[in-house]
This record gives structure tokens, sequence and C-alpha cells, in this order.
């Protein structure tokens, strides 16, 4: 009888934090689909794409990320199956790595002249790219976190490495968006 | 049913942890109190300032107007007047309403009323508060900036709000503060949501509690969803601002790369007008509650009510355009807008009849809660009715920006809420501080704020179908508005009535936290509701034993209770013949 009532603590306790983490990421998609109806309410309004005669820019960082980032949500989903630690620190340089492709983004950019400050096709890339960053440093943070304990080999924290698995794969999710509609179409 | 059953944690022995760092719900929630009376106070003054200027052009505010503008001799400058109500529309709905109705008495009354012991996640409480607190302060600390604070209204329209508009860092900081409010609130939201799934008392079905729970519940969940829609909207204007992005800059898109002043309305409004709601759905739960405790007898109809609030909620996020009919909209999308708020009127009515009937042949005892409570009734009924005329296109186009609106949105937004909350004060005064406030002053509270109240709002009404417009410095100087000072007068000796009502609320309020009896009864209202199973003040645990539920919030005046009793508590087998 008791073992049974232990066994339920638990299992109550992942709905909570579940329940918190889905209402967290409905939040934060309503966030990003405003950004989205922005995006779609100029491009609509537009009669040429990209405005202002520019060239689209160049996908090669922007295709790099998103390899990064769905590999490192990918080998996430290893790490969180399989309980391998080295899955997890994979998914971890994979997810900095997706850092230091924005970063050769950004520079790439502006050697071709695409600012902030420059028209509102550079103001959509540069919103798009920092919104996301900030989500990704609060997720590379979460993974940071977990990473103590992973290296310890301790994987009794179920709940929580699935949850942060949850957060991670959303902005992984985000970021295929962003990287369709805004580079690819 | 509760998913799990939290701990009894060790009672904080440090002031710092008790009053100042605490996770407790209780103490939190009285954190919020205090910081929405604080800022309730000064978006009064601020109200009285715009109110002043309006009646009496030219003329020195009294007593501290010298102290503040000295360099007019007292007289509210009109760059002054354009911050004060940017200022005073913020202050009051995101740093007084929001903190006293959703912070306070959502954090104070969830877990007391679902019987759990904390909220969920008591650090994301923590942190909701101080967040918010944090933001009031970036928002406040605007004031004292060289160009001065925000001026471009509440709703803080492009281009008014971009630096073409306003160069100041006022406006900035508005934006930064709004956005770090929402972040605030989000958190607040998440965690109201997962405590009211997760840890309801054993028996306790969604339709079991309470309908101020049903309210809040229901605002939390608009919340999660819109404020970060708001969110989003800020960011765009910060980055506006601050990195010379072109977002909200007019102009042709395809040739001059610009953006689109329009869009930050609709985003604004696709979170303004579930925002509304997010205000009075609290307000609207615990009126009817309370309409029920002292009618002694069951809510009527109270499972029509949560569906009615639930309706409401999900069409609240459908009609945000009847803000904007002014913008050029297609006429097929104006009507569309309109035919959805118009059905918005469909539930209300119901809701507003459920409040009728449960008052219907009641033993209505008149103390203080409850004549707020019916004080929501009225001033709810008239500014929902006017609210018609502001939803229907045809008459819209002529009272769009005029006082017309100002006095709507106060009766519903102001009137509507700061009745209720200040119901909800006096009535779980005993619960949250274990004293009674004084009735008599209450009762003066009351009718004073509700004549005042009444004539500012009734006067602003008539004034806008005259054609007065909002936001003007000194609108006398038009010739068809001249004629409006004798009115414009009233309004303000009632506004002024208002606020001196409001110095009877917080001498009372005062003197009975300092000089108050205890009370001995731990149920002085005798209402079953759990958190009057449990003595007053709450202990910090609130239950020792989690409670068990068997019977709906409002079970009074049923004949087969035993003789000299009118109520039972939630925790009894419902009394059958």
């Amino acid at each position: 009888m008791m073992v049974e009532k232990a066994e339920n603590i638990i299992d109550g306790k992942t709905v909570v934090a579940s329940i918190g983490m889905l209402v967290t990421i409905i939040s934060l998609s309503m966030l990003f689909a405003t950004l989205f109806l922005s995006f779609f309410l100029y491009r609509f309004q537009a009669t040429q794409w990209p405005p202002m005669n520019l060239d689209r820019v160049d996908q090669f960082f922007p295709a790099l990320s998103s390899i990064f980032i769905v590999s490192s949500s990918w080998f996430y989903e290893v790490f969180r199956s399989k309980k391998s630690k080295y899955s997890f620190l994979l998914s971890l340089c994979l997810g900095l790595a997706f850092f230091t492709t924005q970063f050769l983004f950004w520079q790439d950019l502006k050697s071709v002249g695409i600012f902030a400050s420059s028209g509102i096709y550079g103001s959509l890339i540069y919103a798009f790219t920092w919104i996301h960053s900030g989500h990704m440093a609060i997720g590379l943070a979460m993974l940071f976190y977990l990473l103590p304990s992973v290296l310890k080999e301790d994987f009794t924290r179920k709940i929580r490495i699935v949850n942060i698995g949850k957060f991670w794969h959303f902005l992984a999710v985000v970021w295929l968006m962003i990287y369709l509609f805004l580079f690819v179409l | 049913m509760a998913f799990f059953e939290q701990h009894i944690h060790d009672a904080p022995d440090t002031f710092l942890k008790k009053y100042i760092f605490t996770t407790d719900h209780k103490i939190i929630g009285k954190q919020f109190l205090w910081m929405g009376i604080f800022f309730l106070g000064v978006g009064g003054m601020m109200a009285l300032m715009i109110r002043w200027t309006l009646a009496f052009p030219g003329q020195a505010f009294p007593v501290i107007g010298t102290f503040l503008f000295p360099d007019t001799a007292g007289v509210v400058p009109p760059d002054t007047y354009a911050m004060l109500f940017t200022l005073h529309g913020t202050i009051m709905i995101f740093y007084a309403i929001t903190p006293i109705l959703i912070g306070a008495f959502g954090n104070f009354l969830i877990p007391l009323q679902i019987g759990a012991r904390d909220m969920v996640f008591p650090a994301m409480n923590m942190a909701s508060f101080w967040i918010s607190l944090l933001s009031g302060i970036v928002l406040l600390s605007s004031l004292f900036l060289p160009l001065g604070a925000a001026a471009s209204g509440w709703t803080s329209y492009p281009t008014l709000s971009t630096l073409i508009g306003s160069p100041g860092m006022g406006q900035t900081l508005w934006t930064l503060a709004i956005f770090m409010l929402g972040i605030g609130s989000t958190l607040g939201a998440i965690n109201y949501i997962t405590t009211i799934i997760t840890l309801r008392a054993p028996g306790m079905g969604y339709f079991d509690m309470p309908l101020a729970i049903w309210g809040i519940f229901m605002t939390a969940i608009l919340n999660a969803i819109f404020l970060p829609v708001l969110g989003a909207g800020c960011l765009l204007l910060l980055f506006d601002r601050l990195f010379g992005t072109t977002f909200f800059l007019a102009g042709a898109i395809a040739t001059n790369g610009s953006g689109d002043p329009v869009l930050f309305q609709h985003v604004f409004w696709i979170f303004g007008h579930p925002e509304v709601y997010i205000l009075i759905l609290p307000a609207w739960g615990i009126v009817s509650d309370l309409l029920a405790y002292f009618s002694r007898k069951p809510a009527f109809g109270a499972k029509t009510t949560a569906l009615c609030m639930i309706t409401i909620t999900i069409l609240s996020t459908l009609v945000y355009g009847h803000h904007m009919f002014t913008t050029q909209m297609s006429p097929l999308l104006t009507q569309t807008f309109m035919t959805l708020t118009m059905v918005i009127s469909i539930p209300s009515a119901i809701f507003f009849t459920n409040w009728l009937g449960t008052l219907w042949r009641g033993s209505i005892r008149l103390d203080s809660p409850m004549l707020f409570s019916m004080g929501v009734v009225f001033v709810f009924g008239l500014g929902g009715l006017t609210g018609l005329y502001l939803g229907t296109v045809t008459t819209d186009i002529y009272l769009h920006d005029t006082y017309f609106v100002v006095g709507h949105f106060h009766y519903t937004m102001a009137a509507s809420v700061l009745l209720g909350g200040f119901a909800a004060v006096y009535f779980w005064m005993p619960k949250m501080f274990g004293v009674m406030m004084n009735e008599c002053l209450a009762k003066w509270h009351f009718w004073l704020s509700f004549i005042g109240l009444n004539g500012i709002f009734m006067g602003m009404m008539i004034l806008g179908y005259a054609g007065m417009h909002r936001r003007l410095y000194n609108p006398f100087v038009y010739d068809f508005m001249k004629r409006m000072v004798p009115m414009n007068t009233m309004v303000t000796w009632a506004a002024l009535m208002m606020g001196a009502a409001q110095l009877i609320f917080v001498y009372n309020f005062i003197h009975t936290l300092i000089k108050g009896k205890k009370i001995e009864d731990p149920n002085p209202w005798k209402v079953g509701t759990l958190e009057w199973t449990i003595p007053c003040p709450a202990p910090h645990y609130n239950f020792k034993e989690i409670p068990v539920v068997r019977c709906g919030p409002h079970e009074m005046g049923n004949p087969n209770l035993p003789e000299g009793k009118d109520f039972q508590f939630q925790t009894e087998e419902l009394v059958k013949v």
C-alpha cells in the first residue's frame, strides 16, 4: 500500500511540471505567432520581396543553423531514451554550434550591408533571430543546469529531463519555421 | 482531485524570509495588495490632476501644485498633461487593478478556496511579485527623466510612441516596464492555471470551485495566452526605438522598406480586448460569490455562470477589431467584428440575469461587501449596455475617441473592478489579517464612492455624447465645446468627492490593521467555503489535514438544515430530507 502511494506521488508531480511547461510553451508560441503575424502582414503588403531591390540573404549560415539545431534536438532525444551521457554532450555542443552560426550569420549580414536599421527586411531578420537567440540562451542555460547531474550519470530527475527537452524541441520547431518563411520562401 | 499532497513546511523564522522573500502565497498576496493600493493612490492623484485641468483650466492645482509644477506656478503644463493621462491609464490597469484583483486575491484565494497548502510553484510566485514591483519602479522612475515620462496614451500607438513622436527615454522605459510586467504576470498565470488544475482538494470537481476561482482561472488562461502578444509588440517597439528598426514607420514597404504603424494597433488590441476581460473576470467571480453569500441562498445557475465565463473568455479573443473601426478596415471586417461583439452580450445577459436571480427573494444582508457587490451589479449593467453603442459601427464612428468611450470603459473596468476589489477587501479582511473593518466607515466609503463615480462617469458619457474629445489639454478653446465647462466642473467635483472617499478607506484600513480587535469567530460571515474551515488568520500551512469536499460552495438556506443553521461547510455531506 505504501509503495503504491509513493509511486502515485511521483506520477502526480510529473503531471504538474508538465502542465506548467505546456502552458509556458503555449505562451511562448503566442509570442512567436505575433512575430509571424507581423511578418506576413509586411510580406503581403509589399509588392516585391525582398523590398528595396535587395538581394536575398545568403542561405549558407541559416541552413547550417537548421542542421545544427535539428541534430541537437535529435541527440537530446537519444540521450533521454538511451540515457547516454555522450549524446547529451553532443546535443549541448550542437546547441553552442547553433549560436556560433548565428553570430557568423550576423557578421555575414553586416558584410553585405544589411543592418537592423536598414529597412524592414533587415529589421525582420534581426528581430526574429535576436528574439529566438534570447530564448536559445535560456534553453542552453537549462542544459548547463542539467550538465552536472548528467556527468555523474544520475538520471533520476526524469521529469526535469523531459520538460527541458520539450522546451529545446520547441525552439527547434520555431527556428525551422523562421528558416522556412524568412529565408527559403 | 489533488494530484499530490504538499508537505507542511516549517514556519519561516527570520523577518526577511517571512515578509520579504517569502514563498507563502498569503504573504505574497498581501505584498501585491500593498503594491496595488500604493499605485491606486498614485494613479488616483493623476486622475485628479487631469480633472482639475479640465474643469479649471489655467488655475493652479491646489496644495501640491506649486511644488510639482514650479515653472508654471502650479498649473499643469500641456506636456505634463499628456504624461498624466498616459501614466494614469497605465498605472491603473497594469499596476493597480492587476495587482489587487489578480495578484493579491488570486494568490490569496486560490490555495485557500481549493484546499491546497500553497501554490504549486511557490518560488515562481515570488519571482512574479518581484518582477512586477521592479517594473513598477522602472515606470515611476521615468517621471524623473529630463524629457519626462511616456506621453502617447496608455495604448502607445505609433507613430506617437516611436522616436518621431516621443524622442525621450520615457517611452522606452514605459515599453520596458510593460514588457517586464508581462513576464511577471505570465509567470503568475502559469502558476495559477497549474495550481487550479492539479491541487484541488479531493472531491472538488471544477464546478465545486467557488465562482471567484472560476473568474481567476479564466483570467489566468487569458493572461497566459495574450500577454505574450503584447510582449512581442513591446519588443518590436523597443527595437524600433533602440536599434532603428522600421516596424512601425509609415510608408511604402516595397520601395522605402518602412513598416506599418497600424500593425501595433492590431497587436495591441489582440491583447487589449482580452485584457479588459482579464481585469473584469475576477471581479465578476468574486461578486457572483458574494451575492450568494449575502442573499443566504445558492448562487442562481452557478454552473451556467461558470459556463458563461468560459463563453465570454472564448468570444473575447475574437472581437478585438471593434477598437479599430476608424482605421480604414474593410466593411466586411467591421461588420464581422460588430456581429461577434454583439454576440458577447448573450452570455453577459445570462450572467447578469443569474446575478438578479441570486438576489431574487433572498434574505439579503446589507453588510458592506454586499453593498459593494450590488454596486458592481449596477455599474456593470450600465457599462455593459453603453458598450453596445461602441460595438456598433454606425454609432462608433461618431462616438470614437470621445468622452463617451472614456465613460464606458471606466464604468466597466474602473468602477466595477474597483467596487469588486473593495468588496473583496472588506469580505476577506478577517481572513487576511484576523480583524474586521469598521462597518459604519465602510458604508460611508461605499455611498460616497458610489455617488462620486456615477457623477464622474455619467457626466463623462453625457459630455462624450455632446462631442467632447478625450486627451485634449484645453478643449474649451474650440467653440462647440465652450458650453461644456459647467458639466466638466460637475464631473471634477464628483471626482474630488470620490477621491476624498478613498481617504476614509485608507484610514479605516490602516486603523483596523493597527488598532483592530482580533475577531473571535473564525467564520464571521457564516460562509461554507474551505477557507472558513480554518482559523483566522490562516496558519502558514493553511490546512493541517487536506479537506475532502462533499458539496458545492454556496449551499445556503437549505430547508433541510437543522434548526438555527442556514449554511453548511463544503466538507459536509449535502443535507437531504
